[in-house]
């Protein structure tokens, strides 16, 4: 009787466990949404919106660390002494080696996000509840396509155009485009959405004013003229926007808070609290370390910073910061003045600093004998920042410089390697929206109103006398170029806009491009003179028409049917 | 050296608690006396004389004598010695007698135990190792993993760096990670490597498809099984201590302080920088002032900057301690069997201050019932195992790091006492004041199982197995300052800022459940044995977990998350579920135990694929012939006793693929800062295809199985070959930059080819009073993939870099050919394009295609796998009277190791350790390192890329094992009746190593997981223990 009972028990739990159906394998993902829910609600798209914003930002103008734009780019260029082998710098680098300073050419996965926004907000799928949201979606989806796709152009030329979001059983083996109409689909793309943006918003995403301000730069880029003066006319108007020159120059970089407020940021990137170590942002690569007590010369530090100091301002950007010679109130090179040619041979480091300069120069640079951080710096071979004058510290300056712009001097904000850090990356701004408006009036002969928009940031800014709106096209140019160097240093413009000038001139060479750059090294008496090594400087090589553009990766040769050669010269 | 206090509060419970179990005296006895000896008449020492159902017992002494008191009726002696048939005897009221054992040579009637039931050794034929973990019980091992290195047939494990707690990678014949079983039940690595080595009664290796292929989707890497102890016999308690003293294989030498002076100074003279120590002669050649020279030696040179630092002696203990403590309590009282066991292990870390400490915890108990009126029998089991786990919050790897770039050459302390050098500093890493990192990891296991014998049927057996499994871990990270460190001074004597604190926790659980209902048919009908058995087989399993932190803190006095400001407060969790299910059947049929085949398959269910795609059916079939029992094989007897021949095919399917990869979703991604606050992100998860489905692999083993001379000699060789195909993957050679996505996993074309061969061998013996084997055993493999989904054509085209088609190789790297010695050279020679300032004393490297340029073309396949193909061992043991001995060489065929940027030491701060002073100079053209230079990626980065010249042969053989052990109860202690034995024994782990890279300071097994580079990191360990096991 037992055993029977036993036997019913056993079959019984059998007989209902071996019932189980196989659906109990039926499991679903806890962690992650159904796409078919995603695009009906305005809560969630605007969480994949800002996705986009997210990726396509921090994979092209604001990589991680000292690989950010504004700096990477400008150590291309006469802006910087490297003390580092500079792989693009060196033109050391091949259709197989494409060094990661570069930037990815692979930025089609940001391209997709957009895509993806923009066609499935066209679709049924989409929410229906809230028309303007909806198309301001679409738009600002466009923007952050034609960022990734401008970011793309001035690097390598024509590129794939994906206006739309692909099936991987398509056929993915696209041409590549002219660079004329990848610009044009740039700028189609931006004056689809710029009608469909709002004037205001938080300045992380875009607004009428930022998206016409990169419509302006790529113009540029692409010689459209007459896109870009519509640009700058509807920007500059004042029409799409409460924008404005702002003269506090340094604190649009120099101060965490500040860019939100100030009238002339109109689109940034924001590292907010609690998320980022300092490593991963530009403060800790150009600021230069004051370690307490480690000088072995020069005045003791009395503020402790702790970064890296990886570029360096050179003597040439040095120069490029005019003077208002006291004699005549015209501006000059540093070395045209009368107080200079009066002092002849005898002529020290102090003269080099001492002359009433550009605003933004002490604004942008520290040099000999001023205050950073609230030490006082002294770059002279008995200096407590002469590069080897500090123990077991290789990170000094090596130029007799340390950038200023784009780092907070707050003692409580200090960039300390793997601490918490807060930055904020200005991307778009009026200053530069004028100048690519003057320099697209200049080239279309309109050199009267060209020097008007150029003085917006000259006077502003510089605090320098306005040029005269009569000057000659030749000249116009002269102190346009240096303009725009200073005003745009470290923004990661100079490098696109002196090959921009060298196709626009027909140049055969960018001899800015091709030489060495230095640093200055002052004895204890003042006396200097401008050296190139300290055993650590490098070789600068641009060969043109070829570096027109990078090359785009040897693989996309090989393995894309449809595109057999790379870019000229590669 | 300060060894911490042993804890016996573990013990002094189980005592409590045991001490109602002890035996009762025994009434109306008589004596019986004997002696014991082996066939050949020879006196046998040491025999277990055991009085049936009681736990009483005897050992017999060196003349094979023995005397045990008996109960007047019904008694019954158990004779029984390791290697000799027991016997069985009853008293019948006699007084003396007398037995002979004999030598038990049927080692092949050995239960072996494989997937969902048993076997013996002589009707196996699939490929299947078994080790006796019995014997291993007492070695310094920190996990169970590293019982089987050397041991086990056919498995290949590496170690991964010496930072405890980290486990060895294991492989069976070349295969990735394989399944553990634990009673039956799939675990993880980490909690097999948990289990107390006492409670393990043997592992069991399924190495072919034919044994494997029963746990289905996870067993395609090979399954380790392994089977704790029940108990039996009389009531036996054992007691087990021990303490091991480690210490690196490898200890760090620092240059002297003149020497790194000198080094420093001839680095930068070369490069054109100035002498800080040394002055340059008329000549330009350098030299020392004999009074700088001598103050630098005594570290009393003028400059705060440099001075003498022992950093030996400051960071590391001479050894580092550990102890194990063990108590076991087994037997059987009338139907019940029951094995209850708890153990306390407690290890240090070699870094000073104790930060380092990992207790692990370990208790188990298993009853077995058996109704046997109804033919029921049950076995419940519960098993808990914990680690609490304390470190720096400076990893343990890191402190090792840093104190690996140090060099003695360093002043440390400033006048006041108060130790400078900031964050990078070891000193200050140690420091308790810094904060710590703790977790605590514990499984629980609860384990139901019901045989029972269908009455009527006879042959019949029903089974039910349940079991729970919960995993909890709970982390703690706190740290006292940003940096996790002392505080550190300035050299003006003022505290350097170290940042706020901030604390760090998470908690996570994992529940896993299976559920096994089984049948199984034996029947025996003349020489016929049919045995058929079917199981179902479902599992489900539960991850979840919770995360939170805070920064900024005002102060480090409370370690908690509430202390700290609630604005930066994150938190973070997430849950997830998977499913499988499983339908097994196997059929053995064999004739005589003569000829024997085996068929099986596994209908297997897996929640990876969708719906339609779930379910894939995969067969096995295994033959077997033993020739030694055939009769015209008998002449052979005394020479060929036993020959075995098998064959078996298997195939068995793959699920290896992402969770979910056939739903369209999207995930959460990085938060962006928006208007004054992180705002949530979702991201497009992958492109899915609704084909995924399972991808397989054919397994066919060959094997031949023999015993000779009376089974003295045993061997077994096989031959492997495992071909996958359909591997799920997102296929790199088709074109698709701008789908902006990779491709949508699916089942690929690749194929991957693996196949080798296997054998063990081993001699017995015993000599007059000596017993002695010498057992060797080696696995070797080759792999190359037929066709891979991620080679794109661009390098199939090229015959040098491919990596289809090509046997095992370490990876593509430069060719190195040597430095430059001059310059003439280096404007002979192509170069890297980033490479323009190459000087003598670079690296040179061969322009393999000839193009005139060094680049990425010119980096070719070089080496052999880190990873060893080749790898054997050597046991050796003997005993004697009680004293026994027992060794383990092991070691690896050619391998190769590649040297971490750490260990290429020619830049900045990297002049330190011995050999660190080799670098090239003019008066050095054949340095062990390219010249020195400020930094690494100097010229381009031509010195510090992959090349040859850092590939080094990793190729070793280390004395693994060495154990002495005597049992005093065989000599000293035999009159002791209450004492069954008395064990007391020292070992010795990793004690010698013979390898090709001592030269750079490292052990040929350093690295970290994953890393294709060989790195100094926490130290490989060699450590001694003394221990004594007793059992009453």
């Amino acid at each position: 009787m037992k055993t029977l009972k036993i036997s019913l028990c056993m079959a019984v739990a059998l007989g209902l466990l071996a019932g189980c159906d196989k659906s109990d394998l039926d499991k679903v993902p806890l962690d992650s949404m159904n796409e078919e829910i995603i695009w009906s609600d305005e809560g969630l798209v605007e969480s994949v919106l800002r996705n986009l914003y997210w990726a396509g930002l921090t994979k092209t103008y604001c990589r991680s660390g000292g690989s950010a734009d504004c700096l990477e780019v400008d150590t291309w260029t006469d802006n910087v002494l490297n003390t580092n082998d500079n792989a693009v710098a060196l033109e050391a680098f091949s259709p197989s080696n494409l060094p990661a300073r570069i930037g990815s050419y692979f930025q089609y996965d940001v391209i997709r996000r957009a895509s993806l926004i923009i066609d499935e907000l066209n679709s049924d799928r989409a929410f229906q509840n809230n028309e303007p949201l909806r198309k301001q979606f679409i738009a600002e989806a466009r923007c952050m396509r034609a960022l990734v796709y401008g970011w793309m152009a001035r690097r390598w030329g024509g590129l794939m155009i994906v206006d739309r979001k692909l099936a991987p059983n398509e056929d993915l083996a696209f041409p590549r485009s002219s660079e004329a109409d990848t610009y044009a689909f740039i700028i189609d793309d931006l004056k689809k959405a710029i009608p469909d943006l709002p004037s205001s918003a938080p300045k992380e995403r875009f607004t009428k004013g930022a998206a016409l301000a990169l419509l302006l730069r790529h113009a540029v880029d692409a010689r459209n003229w007459d896109e870009a003066i519509a640009a700058g006319e509807a920007l500059l108007n004042g029409k799409e926007g409460d924008w404005a020159i702002d003269p506090n120059y340094n604190q649009m970089f120099g101060n965490y808070d500040y860019p939100l407020t100030s009238p002339e940021v109109m689109f940034v990137m924001t590292y907010g609290p609690n998320k980022t170590v300092a490593d991963n942002l530009l403060a800790m690569y150009i600021g230069c370390p004051t370690p307490i007590g480690r000088n072995i010369k020069g005045p003791a530090f009395t503020q402790a910073t702790d970064a890296w100091c990886s570029a360096h301002p050179s003597q040439e950007i040095v120069n490029a910061y005019l003077v208002i010679d006291p004699v005549d109130g015209k501006p000059k090179k540093y070395n045209e003045t009368h107080r200079w040619m009066a002092a002849g041979k005898d002529t020290t480091s102090y003269l080099m600093y001492d002359q009433p300069r550009d605003a933004r120069f002490a604004q942008t640079i520290v040099h000999d004998s001023a205050y950073y951080f609230g030490n006082f710096i002294v770059t002279n071979q008995e200096g407590n920042v002469y590069w080897d004058n500090v123990q077991n510290h290789p990170y000094m300056t090596k130029s007799g410089y340390i950038w200023r712009k784009w780092v907070e001097e707050n003692p409580n904000r200090r960039p300390i390697y793997q601490q918490n850090f807060q930055y904020r990356y200005v991307l778009l701004r009026l200053g530069e929206a004028y100048l690519n408006y003057a320099e697209a009036l200049a080239n279309k002969g309109r050199i009267a109103e060209a020097v008007q928009a150029m003085n917006a940031t000259r006077v502003h800014h510089g605090a320098l006398p306005p040029l005269e709106t009569g000057v000659s096209a030749d000249e116009f140019w002269k102190w346009y170029k240096l303009e725009r160097r200073v005003e745009l240093v470290l923004e990661g413009d100079r490098y696109f806009s002196l090959i921009r000038w060298a196709r626009v001139e027909g140049a055969t060479n960018v001899p800015e491009l091709n030489k060495r750059t230095h640093a200055i090294d002052i004895q204890a008496d003042g006396t200097y003179e401008f050296v190139d090594t300290h055993g650590f400087g490098t070789n600068y090589i641009f060969s043109w028409p070829r570096r027109m553009y990078f090359p785009i990766p040897e693989s996309e040769v090989i393995n894309n049917p449809n595109i057999q050669t790379n870019n000229p010269g590669w | 050296m300060q060894v911490t206090l042993f804890k016996f509060k573990m013990l002094s419970l189980w005592i409590c608690m045991l001490s109602g179990f002890l035996p009762p005296g025994l009434v109306a006895q008589h004596t019986v006396t004997g002696k014991v000896s082996d066939e050949s008449g020879e006196a046998l020492p040491g025999v277990n004389i055991i009085l049936k159902g009681s736990t009483s017992g005897q050992v017999t002494e060196i003349n094979g004598a023995y005397s045990i008191n008996v109960p007047e009726t019904d008694a019954v002696l158990v004779f029984s010695f390791v290697g000799y048939i027991s016997q069985e005897i009853a008293v019948n009221g006699r007084q003396v007698i007398d037995v002979t054992l004999s030598e038990d040579l049927q080692t092949l009637s050995e239960v072996i135990v494989v997937g969902y039931g048993e076997s013996s050794r002589k009707k196996i034929v699939s490929s299947v190792t078994q080790v006796d973990a019995k014997e291993l019980a007492t070695y310094p091992f920190t996990n169970t993993i590293e019982m089987l290195t050397g041991r086990a047939k056919g498995v290949i494990t590496m170690v991964q760096g010496g930072v405890p707690g980290t486990l060895p990678t294991i492989s069976i014949r070349g295969g990735g990670e394989p399944l553990y079983i634990i009673d039956g039940v799939p675990a993880t690595k980490q909690e097999f490597a948990g289990l107390a080595p006492t409670d393990i009664e043997s592992y069991t290796i399924l190495k072919d498809a034919a044994a494997a292929a029963v746990y289905g989707a996870r067993a395609g890497n090979g399954v380790v099984l392994v089977t704790t102890k029940r108990g039996s016999g009389g009531i036996r308690l054992t007691y087990n201590s021990s303490v091991t003293f480690a210490t690196p294989t490898t200890p760090i030498r620092y240059l002297q302080p003149e020497e790194v002076a000198e080094a420093l100074d001839r680095a930068s003279y070369y490069n054109g920088g100035r002498v800080t120590f040394m002055d340059v002669d008329e000549n330009g050649g350098l030299r020392w002032d004999p009074a700088r020279l001598d103050s630098i030696k005594k570290g009393i040179w003028n400059n705060p900057w440099y001075g003498k630092t022992d950093w030996n002696e400051l960071i590391l203990e001479d050894y580092a301690p550990s102890q194990v403590h063990d108590l076991a309590i087994s037997g059987s009282s009338g139907d019940t069997r029951y094995h209850l066991s708890g153990r306390f292990a407690e290890q240090n870390g070699i870094v000073k201050n104790d930060v380092y400490n990992s207790k692990r915890y370990n208790a188990r108990l298993s009853v077995t019932q058996d109704f046997k009126e109804i033919g029921l029998s049950a076995r419940a089991s519960a098993s808990w195992n914990q680690q609490d786990l304390r470190e720096p919050p400076q990893s343990v790897w890191g402190i090792m790091t840093g104190l690996y770039r140090q060099n003695s050459f360093a002043h440390l302390f400033l006048p006041s006492g108060n130790p400078r050098g900031g964050p990078e500093n070891p000193y200050l890493m140690i420091d308790p004041a810094g904060g710590y990192r703790i977790s605590n990891n514990s499984y629980m296991n609860l384990m139901l199982n019901m045989d029972w014998s269908v009455p009527k049927v006879k042959g019949l057996t029903a089974s039910v197995m349940s079991n729970y499994r919960v995993y909890r871990g709970d982390r703690k990270n706190w740290f006292a300052n940003a940096m996790g460190t002392g505080q550190s001074y300035n050299v003006l004597d003022q505290k350097e800022d170290m940042g706020p604190p901030h604390l760090n926790q998470l908690s996570e659980y994992n529940k896993d459940y299976t559920l096994q209902l089984r049948a199984n048919y034996n029947k025996e009908i003349n020489r016929h044995t049919i045995d058929a058995t079917f199981v179902y087989e479902e599992l489900a399993n539960t991850y979840a977990y919770l995360g939170a932190g805070r920064t900024e803190y005002q102060t480090a006095v409370i370690e908690q998350l509430n202390a700290g400001p609630s604005s930066t407060a994150t938190n973070s969790g997430s849950q997830s579920e998977n499913a499988r299910r499983g339908f097994i059947g196997r059929l053995n049929y064999d004739y005589d135990a003569r000829y024997m085949i085996e068929a099986s398959f596994r209908y297997d269910g897996s929640d990876k694929f969708p719906k339609d795609k779930r379910w894939g059916l995969f067969p096995s079939v295994s033959l077997g012939w033993n020739i030694g029992d055939e009769s015209f094989m008998d002449g052979a007897s005394g020479i060929l006793d036993d020959m075995k021949l098998r064959a078996s095919w298997g195939n068995v399917g793959l699920d290896n693929v992402g969770n979910f990869q056939y739903l369209a979703v999207f995930n959460n991604s990085n938060d962006f800062f928006e208007d004054g606050a992180w705002r949530p992100t979702l991201v497009e998860g992958n492109l899915v295809s609704p084909d995924l489905t399972w991808y397989t692999r054919n397994t066919i083993n060959l094997g031949l199985e023999f015993g000779l001379l009376k089974n003295r000699l045993s061997g077994e060789i096989d031959y492997f070959y495992y071909r996958t195909t359909g591997y799920l993957a997102s296929p790199q050679n088709v074109y698709s930059t701008p789908l902006g996505k990779s491709l949508p996993q699916i089942k690929t074309n690749s194929a991957h080819r693996r196949g080798g061969w296997e054998f063990s061998l081993s001699w017995q013996e015993r000599k007059g009073a000596v017993d002695y084997r010498i057992g060797a055993n080696a696995v070797h493999y080759e792999e190359l993939w037929e066709r891979r989904y991620d080679e794109p054509e661009a390098s199939l085209k090229n015959p040098l870099t491919r990596l289809t088609h090509e046997k095992s190789f370490y990876d593509r790297m430069y060719v190195a050919d040597g430095y430059y010695q001059t310059m003439e050279e280096v404007l002979d020679h192509p170069r890297m394009q980033a490479a323009t300032t190459l000087r003598p004393g670079d690296l040179r490297y061969e322009d393999i295609n000839g193009d005139g340029v060094i680049d990425g073309n010119d980096m070719i396949r070089q080496g052999r796998p880190k990873f060893p193909h080749l790898m054997y061992g050597l046991d050796l043991g003997a005993t004697w009277k009680g004293l026994s001995l027992d060794v383990l060489l092991q070691g690896t065929g050619k391998r190769h190791i590649l040297l971490e940027s750490f260990v290429r030491r020619y830049a900045t701060n990297q002049i330190g350790m011995v050999g660190s002073e080799d670098f090239w100079r003019f008066d050095n053209p054949d340095a062990l390192y390219p010249r020195y230079t400020e930094t690494v990626d100097i010229n381009g980065g031509n010195n510090q890329v992959n090349s040859t010249h850092w590939l080094k042969e990793g190729s070793y053989l280390r004395v693994r094992n060495i154990r002495l052990s005597y049992d005093l109860k065989q000599t000293v202690l035999s009159k002791w009746n209450f004492l069954r034995s008395l064990q007391v024994y020292a070992s010795a782990l990793n004690l010698f190593t013979f390898s090709h890279v001592g030269r750079y300071q490292i052990d040929p097994e350093d690295g970290r997981d994953g890393d294709a580079a060989s790195s100094m990191g926490y130290p490989i360990q060699r450590a001694y223990n003394v221990g004594i096991t007793c059992s009453f």
